[in-house]
């Protein structure tokens, strides 16, 4: 077991057990939220699981491990969402399973742009504040706003009759 | 809540709830943190854009915090691509000036007329110019919690520990990634991400690297820079240069290796006496490996 210092030096903090806590408590939660940007259990699952070992080797530094692990998270969201769109692969078909309308509402969802995307799901599923969501997503919060504004007005037109 | 967003809610909720998180995924996280132990650090600097600091002195802030950290000491040739141009140009090849507040106020000026890419470049290639006395006028803590230092007293410290060793960073190209002009969307924030690459005064000498691998991303809202992440990854390097000059310091200079190291013995410490060692021993093992 390994035993790290906190950003105070007089504070000993006992890693293994942090991030043990912070497992039970984020990484079903954090998988839900990858899977709802990316549409993958697989690649949600990588992507939160390499977010831990991020905290992990950054505990002594960092002073909020689970703001950190969602900023980890999303920040790798977008990195494989932008590999989607520069390698122009068709996003996943929906799950199986999924009532009509939620599938209705995939489909609109990843034509959105990946900061869009991201604002939206951080705001309505998270149910995150803007200014939440410009530190997780390491956006201007006035950004985020704006993002909020232009994916809801699309999720508007398409979704509504 | 309106009928849209309470839709919006209820179906991603459904969405998410088709995920299937694994029961052994402790377990998976135990072995990638196990396989990577022993590797060196990948460095990563976040400033937070709503800092006030930030809002008010963003190139100083910014600046300040990865000039103390990486030292992007000589950047000769930032080769900037043109969009699907096949053209590239170079530009700042000549030493941007050293008085920090020129340094500072430089950039607003490009800023009118210079593109979002450009700005990036000129941006991390103004860098190097701000000294200690500059960064010492950061306050934010915020801009800070990811780094090596455990305050902002330590910077000047750690940039002096880089300037010991020689550690260069060149911006090899830069490339707009996501955003105004380079994306079919029309957010206004643009990205642009530069690969960098290191070397250090024992690698020189040695004839190895530049190393790759390091990436830059500056983040810019209407012409200001806002954000600056620096992904800055040793991992070639350390095995090569850094473990061994590591191991020769052990045994030639053991006590002086703790002063180096600091109590921790993960980051350089910040003391003059280090700084100081840091230059006397990296010229030494120069000598003695390869004079």
């Amino acid at each position: 077991m390994s035993v790290k210092k906190a950003t105070d030096p007089s504070i000993q903090v006992d890693s293994d057990q942090l991030l043990e806590d912070l497992y039970k408590v984020e990484y079903a939660g954090m998988v839900r939220l990858a899977y709802t940007l990316l549409g993958s259990n697989e690649e949600a699952e990588e992507i939160v699981q390499e977010s831990f070992v991020d905290v992990y080797r950054r505990l002594d530094e960092i002073k909020r491990p689970g703001g950190y692990l969602r900023t980890a998270v999303v920040s790798r969201c977008r990195s494989a969402l932008r590999r989607r769109r520069v390698m122009a692969l068709h996003p996943p078909e929906p799950p199986e399973g999924l009532p009509s309308d939620a599938g209705e509402l995939w489909d609109v969802l990843t034509k959105l742009p990946e900061n869009q995307r991201i604002a939206v799901v951080l705001r309505y599923y998270g149910g995150y504040r803007a200014s939440e969501i410009a530190t997780i997503a390491a956006i201007p919060a006035a950004t985020v706003r704006s993002h909020l504004r232009r994916g809801l007005a699309v999720l508007r037109k398409e979704l509504e009759p | 809540m309106s009928r849209t967003t309470e839709r919006v809610s209820r179906d991603l909720g459904q969405i998410a709830d088709q995920a299937t998180p694994s029961s052994s995924a402790w377990d998976s996280i135990r072995t990638r943190i196990d396989a990577q132990t022993d590797e060196p650090d990948v460095h990563v600097l976040r400033l937070n854009a709503e800092d006030k600091e930030v809002r008010t002195r963003p190139w100083l802030a910014v600046a300040a915090v990865a000039a103390a950290v990486v030292s992007l000491a000589v950047v000769v040739g930032v080769v900037v691509m043109s969009g699907d141009e096949d053209s590239t140009s170079e530009m700042a090849t000549e030493a941007p000036p050293t008085d920090p507040e020129a340094a500072t106020e430089a950039p607003a000026t490009d800023t009118e007329t210079a593109s979002d890419l450009e700005l990036a470049t000129q941006f991390l290639h103004d860098l190097h110019s701000l000294d200690a006395q500059a960064v010492t006028v950061m306050e934010a803590d915020a801009i800070v919690s990811y780094m090596a230092a455990r305050s902002t007293d330590d910077i000047p410290g750690l940039q002096g520990v880089m300037e010991a060793r020689g550690s260069e960073f060149t911006v090899e190209n830069c490339e707009e990634v996501a955003g105004r002009g380079a994306a079919a969307d029309d957010e206004s924030t643009t990205r642009v991400e530069c690969d960098l690459t290191f070397e250090d005064a024992i690698s020189k000498a040695a004839g190895l690297g530049p190393y790759p691998g390091s990436l830059a991303t500056v983040w810019i809202e209407d012409g200001a820079v806002t954000l600056l992440t620096l992904r800055l990854d040793f991992r070639q390097w350390f095995p090569e240069v850094g473990g061994p000059f590591g191991a020769w310091l052990s045994e030639a200079h053991p006590e002086d290796q703790r002063v180096m190291h600091g109590p921790e013995g993960d980051h350089p410490a910040v003391t003059a006496v280090s700084v100081a060692l840091w230059e006397q021993y990296t010229a030494e093992y120069i000598a003695e490996k390869y004079g």
